[in-house]
């Protein structure tokens, strides 16, 4: 696991040696510290959805890694609808006549989401409405007087 | 975190069992989608909502599992391009990079960058570090759940070679004797397993018509094979050249004005039955064949089955009703042709 296939095969100094060590032993850390932390999503999903795509190890602090990571995404991404929901929040209401106050809680929506994944590649289109019948939202025919 | 039931907003109002349930998940997953669900929700906590709705929660987990998918298959590309079918560390680090490389990550544009301080790493590494840790709420077991199944015992199974390259889970071999032709079959020397006869007997059904090319499987005898070769004629040895005389075909003279009537005198008769009682009359000349076509769509078993109830006479009866009726439109068909030869398009 640690045969360092992926590491530079530039500098074969000994103080790139010694840089390289540090960095292995960093990483193997980081490993090791994965074990004592649990991320939010269970090890058996993540085991079954990488089994899935071929993944074969069976190391778990790789799946721990995966997960950690899957993690850090979806919280990068409900941060980012986080920002785009407060900035609706904060907008100045239009319509001054209006006596309600604006809703201040944080609620995800559709749009603030489909921002958000828009920046990671995601392409989330939400229908605006839905139609039961062809003619929903057609004019009524005009009665005759 | 409160849980909505929809964009209250612009839906009109729709019942909970309605088809809008989003198709993300397939019957396959949806055990994989619902855990995904709870963790979304527990990492929207996590970071600042308090409330949302039901659609956006389910995208985010359908991209949840999307996205283990889509490192899993980077990683094992990376490791197959190396040479490796089980994924290591430095796999999963160059796929996690490939994904981030839309955003950016610290160290990108060196090219030489070591994948071991990569920034993606360090972004993991402050993530475990200084984040508050949120475990999955509840335990799930290991899924899916394979069902162990118990190994075939049966008496097969006592007589079975072990085969090293025939796998355990293909079924057992049948029993030898089943396919294995003994000319020297005596019954006394090996114990046989009782064969199970089939419901429909073959041999009962076409007795009947007297031949017996149907035999039973598992006595095979020689003495009973010849019989059965010398009742059926289709299995006869072919008759030497010129052993037995036969007569020559007349066949009607080309300038002889045939009559529509007559040529079609043969299906007038044929629609009235598709059992046709032999004559016993032979003759030295053979006619011309003819073919007989048969307008009923009964099958042979019921002809034979109410023939042997007895219920012959009342079958005739009804027999003579549908003769006449389809006597008489064979003779109406033909009288048009007659009258209209040039417009024969359905002939």
């Amino acid at each position: 696991m640690m045969s360092g296939s992926g590491n530079s095969s530039g500098a074969a100094s000994t103080a790139g040696a010694d840089g390289r060590h540090d960095d292995d032993a960093a990483l193997t850390e980081f490993l090791s510290s994965l074990m004592d932390y649990t991320p939010t999503i269970p090890d058996e999903l993540v085991e079954h959805y990488l089994g899935r795509s071929g993944f074969n190890c069976p190391d778990l602090r790789l799946t721990r890694l995966v997960a950690v990571a899957t993690q850090k995404f979806i919280s990068d991404i409900a941060s980012d609808a986080l920002q785009h929901s407060k900035a609706r929040v904060a907008a100045p209401i239009k319509d001054n006549k209006s006596k309600q106050p604006k809703d201040k809680r944080l609620v995800l929506t559709m749009e603030d989401l489909s921002k958000a994944l828009r920046e990671y590649g995601v392409n989330l289109k939400h229908p605006e409405y839905f139609a039961d019948s062809p003619l929903t939202g057609t004019d009524p025919p005009t009665r005759e007087e | 975190m409160t849980y909505g039931g929809g964009d209250a907003a612009r839906e009109p109002q729709l019942d909970s069992q309605s088809t809008l349930k989003p198709r993300i998940s397939t019957t396959t997953n949806q055990y994989g989608h619902a855990v995904s669900r709870i963790s979304v929700t527990q990492i929207l906590e996590a970071t600042g909502f308090e409330h949302s709705y039901r659609r956006p929660i389910d995208a985010l987990a359908d991209v949840l599992l999307r996205y283990i998918s889509h490192v899993g298959k980077l990683s094992v590309s990376y490791a197959n391009m190396s040479g490796r079918i089980q994924c290591n560390v430095f796999d999963v680090i160059l796929a996690l990079e490939e994904i981030a490389s839309v955003h950016g990550f610290a160290g990108q544009s060196d090219p030489n960058h070591s994948l071991s301080s990569s920034g993606v790493v360090l972004d993991l590494w402050r993530v475990v570090g200084k984040e508050r840790e949120v475990p999955f709420a509840g335990s799930i077991a290991r899924f899916p759940v394979t069902r162990s199944r118990q190994a075939e015992t049966s008496q097969d199974t006592e007589n079975e070679v072990e085969w090293g390259h025939i796998p355990d889970w293909l079924p057992s071999f049948p029993d030898p004797s089943t396919y294995i032709n003994n000319s020297v079959s005596n019954e006394s020397s090996v114990p046989r397993k009782q064969m199970e006869r089939p419901h429909f007997s073959f041999r009962k059904f076409f007795s009947v018509n007297g031949s017996d090319g149907f035999a039973p499987i598992g006595h095979t005898n020689v003495e009973r094979e010849n019989e059965i070769v010398q009742r059926n004629p289709y299995l006869v040895p072919p008759l030497p050249h010129r052993e037995r005389q036969v007569s020559d075909m007349t066949i009607p003279s080309e300038r002889k004005a045939v009559s529509v009537f007559e040529t079609f005198a043969p299906v007038i008769e044929a629609s009235g039955g598709e059992i046709v009682e032999e004559r016993g009359v032979i003759s030295n000349k053979r006619p011309a064949v003819r073919f007989r076509i048969g307008v009923g769509t009964k099958s042979m078993s019921k002809m034979l089955s109410l023939r042997d109830t007895g219920m012959k006479e009342d079958l005739w009866t009804v027999k003579e009703e549908e003769m006449d009726s389809k006597k008489r439109r064979a003779e109406m068909i033909l009288k048009e042709s007659m009258e209209k030869p040039n417009e024969l398009a359905q002939l």
